[in-house]
């Protein structure tokens, strides 16, 4: 069975990656990026295990456990916040929430 | 029995340190007359294993007159390295003994006395606390076989001093007078703190068997150091110049107190302690000159602003200062049996004057102003001819105690060869008796009864008894040293074994003595003439000298002097720093790094936005900036420096 | 078992927390048990004061910087652990009479909580470790200052505190990293480290500025009159009486014998500052007018002596700053005591506002009269021994610092006669709307008379502590030079 090399995993990544940076940069509907956060997170896993897979070194996969939870974290925590902004203001759009700066 | 008394002296300091706890602890549970029975049943327990003491000490030879108790439950105070060792010795010697007779003796008749004379106070009971805790501060003082005790006490006396002083804690004058008292004697005390670096520097120890033993391995310098600083805190204890102001306000004390503390003990602690040290000042006779000096000079000072005093106490407290100048002048002459035996002498007639002082006090309700008393000796006979046995004692007329001690003190001095000296300790004896018997006429002649107060019979038992025995103490106290029979300088030779300066009193001068009693007598005539006979001299007298009348009655204006110099510096430095200082720059620390905190964060601040978009972009840019920076300028830095 | 002393006041605490609010008697018992309970156990360490230390190490982080929880106690850190101890069992005790029941739960959880963050820096063997402690033990006060003592002032004080120390913290926690990244570990109490004579430098700037700013010493300690009188006294007889020994316990134990070089270097700064440090608080105390804020004022004198004693190098003085610093834990927190006692029956600190108390409260005024006397220096009180110890060790080495020094000696004894005068002297005076003073109580003797019977037992007999000081501890040693008499 023929290895499918580390370059396409890594460019499968990359690509990944900056969908999920566009998605964020330019949605304002919160869940949607959360979303594209999501997509940076895995693009990122999928580099970690593409690597751990090409050293046959454990430490990636671990790693990416590590950022499953945490992403997992992040996601119940946002959605909460989202929620919460939700229930106040009737309207979810990150633009009207500016009012939160320091 | 010998071994009973010498095992019993550790009893001598606890009896009174028992009796003030059990006063302190148990005095509101029980009447007041308890109390002061305890008060005076401690004292008097002392004073009875002192006397056997003595009658087992004295007897011995010279060389085993000095005893030292060992405590055997406590090791020690301290124990600095290399080898500096404070113990918790007694040390039992003649000159500690003479002290800690006349500290439980005079202690306990005013003792007894103040059962009555402080009766009607509402703080009786703890009168008798404070006393008795001077009593053991005092002998802890003279029986401390190194400085640090010595200071312990020395702190100790000076703190029951201020208790007592500002007894009368709601009278804001007494307050005043304890509070300087206080500070005074604390610049003493660094007198002596200072003394004792000195000789931890030099010897290695503060014991006095250890310094005393090394004299002569000191450098006369530091000898004369150690000197001066010791005599620092012997001028702010005995009220010598220049830390002489507190004494007269501390006659705010009650009666009993001004004659056992500003009379009769704690103020000839300086004494003691030029005395106790006399090895030191045998060998550094700059140091034994400057204490002559002050004496001499206080002496005589002290005598001229008694002569213009009111305030009956207040005269004899400059008499106080006055008689304590000669004890110093004769130990700084090194006469110092001389000066131990005026310090009992002078412990018998100046409590005594006190005391019948006081009995007239009590007589006429708190009055204490001669000008508002007069006539009193009908009224009050028993304590007129007390306190005229006392004036003619201290006035120094024969055969009483005065004659003796100040005679043996005058004597030395003119062998000491010091003129100025010499004059001022003779004028000042005339000084002496004419203020002392201007005191007299005025209390108890001069005309009728001036003041406005009923005047109460002196009926009470505990007050006239030890009056009348300290009065008959005044007229023979002195018989100790007669021409060519000195009991007292044999009595102390083994303490002032090797001071070179000849002891004995012995030899008897007299053609001085009878000069020196021509012009007491001469003083006296002058005080029956101004006061008595003539009393219009006094006016026109006090008309013409104005000028020096109102410098002598506000005291060479020291208080004043003094308010200026050195209060009112620190104190409105002090409110300087703590209104302008503490705001402006101990407090504008921190501020100004906040407000430089602030700052910056209100450059970053504006990139806060709030926009989260924004966040995002500049996050993109960033992380591309620094993936350009990483890939291209690191790296090819890195790749151009290889070889 | 040292660790359970340390972890000992936490789980009281704990405990307070699962009983109801409204259970004061059980929430006082508890809280009372925990702080003698602790104080029983710390006595078991007091044998091995003067011989070694007791240690417990167990793993705690690998890899390229290693550190352990490690504990230990020796000679010098068993008198802190004591003091920390001893000093809790009174202000917990003097915490019952705070006035709002509903909250009593919460402060006196605190109370237990400042004790476990002090046990833990003073046993503290680990550097990591002392850096946790040492920023740890700014929350309980601030919370304590901030949500119960609850005034605007108060709320200010907190910051104040809060802010002032956490940037000292900062420079320390740039220290340590700095200190770190050349040893590779924070195990650095028995290793010796060679360090570059400016990095000995900068990294004993970095501590000692942590250090001084906690005492505090002159010029920093802006912070401490306001948080001092601001604290309820309970807390801030542990604050003046342990807390403020952080920084010196700091000098002796870590950054003196880390960079012996660097402290003889900065010795003469040192000394400046101690020598300003008790003369500029004893003068504040002259001129303040505020009871508890003179004795705060008082403390920074004191230590100011205690820095004096160690940067005199020599084996006179350091033993004797031990015992400066258990006798001043032991006397400040007395008169802190004292003076809150005498707050909860004025109404007010403020000399002005009262006076003359002695004439209705005898008690307060003997209790007063020995805490006063011992702040002034009388021989026979641990002050003195303290203190003269200190200068006569002192003036062996700096003999020009010590002078200067000795100016305090008559300072002291005009504020500690303005405090006690001021307080209990003169007509009686109280304000207005307030009955007139009670005597002290059976409780407020009885807590306070242990505080006092210890300053007599230390200016009597200052042995019994000094010998069991190591003057030649490892710790000390490098920089100590031994006096001979010339």
């Amino acid at each position: 069975m023929p290895q499918v090399p580390l370059n396409l995993y890594l460019e499968l990544s990359a690509v990944l990656f900056i969908i999920g940076v566009i998605g964020f940069l330019l949605r304002r509907n919160p869940i949607t990026m959360l979303m594209a956060i999501e997509l940076m997170w895995n693009a990122g896993n999928l580099a970690f295990i593409a690597f751990a897979r090409n050293f046959i070194d454990m430490s990636g996969q671990v790693f990416a456990f590590l950022v499953i939870t945490v992403a997992a974290a992040e996601a119940a925590i946002a959605l909460a916040i989202v929620v919460m902004v939700f229930r106040r203001r009737e309207n979810a759009d990150v633009d009207d929430i500016s009012v939160m700066r320091g | 029995m010998a071994d009973f008394f010498l095992g019993a002296v550790p009893l001598i300091l606890l009896f009174p340190l028992v009796g003030a706890a059990t006063i302190a602890l148990f005095g509101p549970y029980v009447q007041r007359s308890a109390s002061a029975f305890i008060g005076c049943l401690s004292i008097g327990l002392s004073f009875l294993l002192t006397v056997g003491t003595s009658f087992v000490i004295f007897p011995l030879s010279p060389a085993q007159q000095t005893l030292y108790t060992h405590s055997k439950f406590v090791g020690y105070w301290a124990h600095l390295p290399p080898d500096l060792i404070i113990g918790f010795r007694l040390l039992i010697d003649p000159l500690s003994l003479l002290w800690m007779l006349i500290i439980t003796g005079v202690g306990l008749l005013i003792h007894v006395y103040s059962v009555s004379y402080m009766a009607s106070d509402k703080n009786y009971r703890t009168f008798f606390a404070y006393m008795n805790l001077f009593v053991f501060t005092m002998l802890l003082l003279v029986m401390a076989d190194n400085f640090l005790w010595l200071l312990v006490g020395w702190g100790g006396v000076g703190l029951a001093s201020y208790l007592l002083i500002g007894f009368y804690y709601d009278r804001p004058v007494a307050v005043l007078a304890a509070r300087k008292a206080l500070i005074m004697n604390v610049i003493g005390d660094v007198g002596i703190m200072l003394a004792m670096f000195l000789m931890y520097a030099h010897v290695g120890s503060v014991s006095y068997q250890n310094v005393f033993g090394h004299v002569a391995t000191i450098g006369t310098s530091a000898l004369t150091w150690i000197g001066v600083w010791l005599l620092l805190g012997a001028v702010a204890k005995s009220a010598q110049l220049p830390l002489q102001t507190w004494l007269p306000d501390a006659m705010e004390g009650p009666t009993p107190v001004s004659a056992l503390i500003h009379a009769a003990t704690m103020v000839t602690a300086g004494v003691y302690l030029i005395a106790r040290a006399h090895p030191i000042y045998d060998n550094a006779p700059a140091a034994a000159e400057l204490v002559a000096v002050v004496g001499g000079v206080t002496a005589l000072f002290a005598a001229t602003i008694g002569c213009v005093q009111y305030d009956i106490k207040r005269v004899l407290a400059y008499s106080t200062m006055s008689q304590i100048g000669y004890m110093m002048l004769a130990v700084g002459a090194g006469a110092f049996a001389a000066g131990a035996f005026h310090f009992m002498t002078h412990a018998f007639f100046k409590a005594l004057l006190f005391m019948s002082a006081g009995i007239v006090i009590h007589a006429l309700g708190g009055e204490q102003d001669i000008r508002k008393m007069g006539g009193l000796a009908t009224r009050l006979p028993f304590a007129y001819w007390t306190f005229l046995v006392g004036a003619v004692a201290i006035a120094g007329i024969f055969p009483f105690a005065g004659f003796f001690s100040k005679d043996a003190i005058i004597d030395a001095v003119l062998k000491l060869h010091h003129p100025y000296l010499f004059v001022f300790t003779v004028v000042a004896a005339g000084l002496t008796a004419f203020y002392m018997f201007r005191l007299v006429f005025l209390t108890f002649l001069t005309g009728a009864y001036r003041g406005d107060h009923e005047v109460h019979a002196e009926t009470e038992r505990t007050m006239t008894v030890p009056v009348a025995i300290l009065a008959v103490l005044s007229l023979i106290g002195g018989w100790i040293v007669l021409p060519h029979h000195d009991e007292l300088s044999f009595l102390l030779r083994s303490t002032f074994a090797d001071a070179p300066f000849p002891q004995s009193m012995a030899d008897f001068n007299g053609w001085l003595s009878f000069g020196v009693l021509l012009i007491a007598l001469a003083g006296i005539a002058f005080a029956w003439v101004a006061y008595q006979w003539r009393p219009q001299i006094a006016a026109a007298l006090h008309r013409s000298l104005g000028g020096v009348h109102a410098l002598l009655t506000n005291a060479y204006y020291f208080d004043t002097i003094y308010h200026w110099l050195f209060e009112w510096p620190v104190l409105a430095l002090a409110q300087w720093l703590r209104d302008a200082f503490e705001v402006d720059a101990v407090d504008a620390l921190p501020a100004l790094a906040l407000r430089a905190g602030a700052y910056f964060g209100s450059l970053s601040n504006r990139w806060e936005t709030g926009y989260l978009r924004r966040y995002g972009l500049t996050f993109v840019v960033g992380a591309a900036l620094l993936l350009f920076i990483y890939l291209f300028v690191a790296h090819g830095a890195t790749a151009g420096a290889a070889p | 078992m040292i660790s359970v002393l340390v972890f000992l006041p936490a789980l009281f605490a704990l405990a307070l927390l699962c009983v109801p609010r409204a259970n004061a008697s059980l929430l006082k018992g508890i809280a009372l048990a925990g702080a003698l309970g602790t104080f029983a156990l710390s006595c078991v360490l007091l044998p091995v004061a003067p011989a070694g230390a007791a240690q417990e190490v167990s793993d705690w982080i690998h890899g390229a910087v290693g550190a352990a929880y490690h504990v230990r106690v020796d000679g010098i850190s068993v008198w802190f652990v004591l003091l920390t101890t001893f000093l809790t069992v009174p202000a917990v005790w003097a915490a019952f009479s705070y006035r709002d029941l509903a909250r009593l739960r919460g402060y006196l959880v605190l109370l237990l909580l400042f004790e476990w963050t002090l046990l833990g820096l003073f046993t503290a063997g680990d550097l990591l470790l002392f850096y946790i402690y040492w920023d740890l033990m700014l929350i309980p006060v601030f919370l304590a200052l901030v949500a119960f003592a609850d005034t605007p002032s108060a709320r200010r004080a907190a910051w104040g505190y809060l802010i002032y120390n956490l940037a000292g913290g900062l420079v320390l926690l740039a220290g340590v990293i700095a200190l770190v990244l050349h040893t590779h570990t924070f195990e650095v109490l028995n290793g010796s480290f060679p360090f570059t004579p400016v990095l000995q430098r900068w990294l004993f700037a970095a501590f000692a500025l942590a250090f001084l700013i906690k005492t505090p010493v002159f010029p920093f300690h802006a912070w401490m009159p306001a948080a001092y009188t601001q604290s309820p006294s309970s807390l801030v007889a542990i604050i003046s009486g342990v807390q403020s020994k952080a920084g010196l316990y700091g000098f002796i134990v870590f950054a003196l014998p880390l960079f012996p070089d660097a402290a003889q270097y900065f010795a003469p700064a040192m000394l400046v500052l101690a020598v300003c440090s008790i003369l500029y608080g004893a003068l504040l105390a002259i001129a303040e007018r505020n009871a508890k804020t003179l004795v705060a004022y008082s403390s920074l004198s004191h230590l100011g002596l205690v820095l004096l004693a160690l940067f005199a190098f020599n084996f006179t003085s350091l033993p004797a700053g031990v015992l400066m610093i258990v006798s001043h834990g032991l006397i400040a927190a007395a008169l802190f005591l004292l003076v809150g006692f005498i707050e909860e029956r004025t109404g007010t600190n403020e000399l002005a506002a009262f006076g003359g108390l002695a004439a209705v409260a005898p008690r307060l005024w003997v209790y007063m009269l020995i805490a006063g006397m011992a702040v002034l220096g009388l021989p026979g009180l641990s002050g003195f021994a303290g203190e003269f110890l200190i200068l006569i060790g002192a003036w062996q080495t700096q003999p020009v610092y010590t002078s200067f020094a000795l100016f305090t000696v008559v300072l002291a004894a005009v504020y500690a006669l303005r405090l006690l005068q001021g307080t209990m002297h003169g007509p009686l005076r109280v304000p207005a709307d307030v009955p007139p003073p009670r005597d002290l109580r059976p409780r407020e003797l009885g807590l306070v008379a242990p505080l006092l019977v210890m300053i007599f037992f230390l200016g009597v007999w200052p042995a019994w502590l000094n010998d069991r000081v190591p003057a030649q501890n490892p710790a000390i040693g490098h920089t100590t030079a031994l006096v001979q008499p010339r």
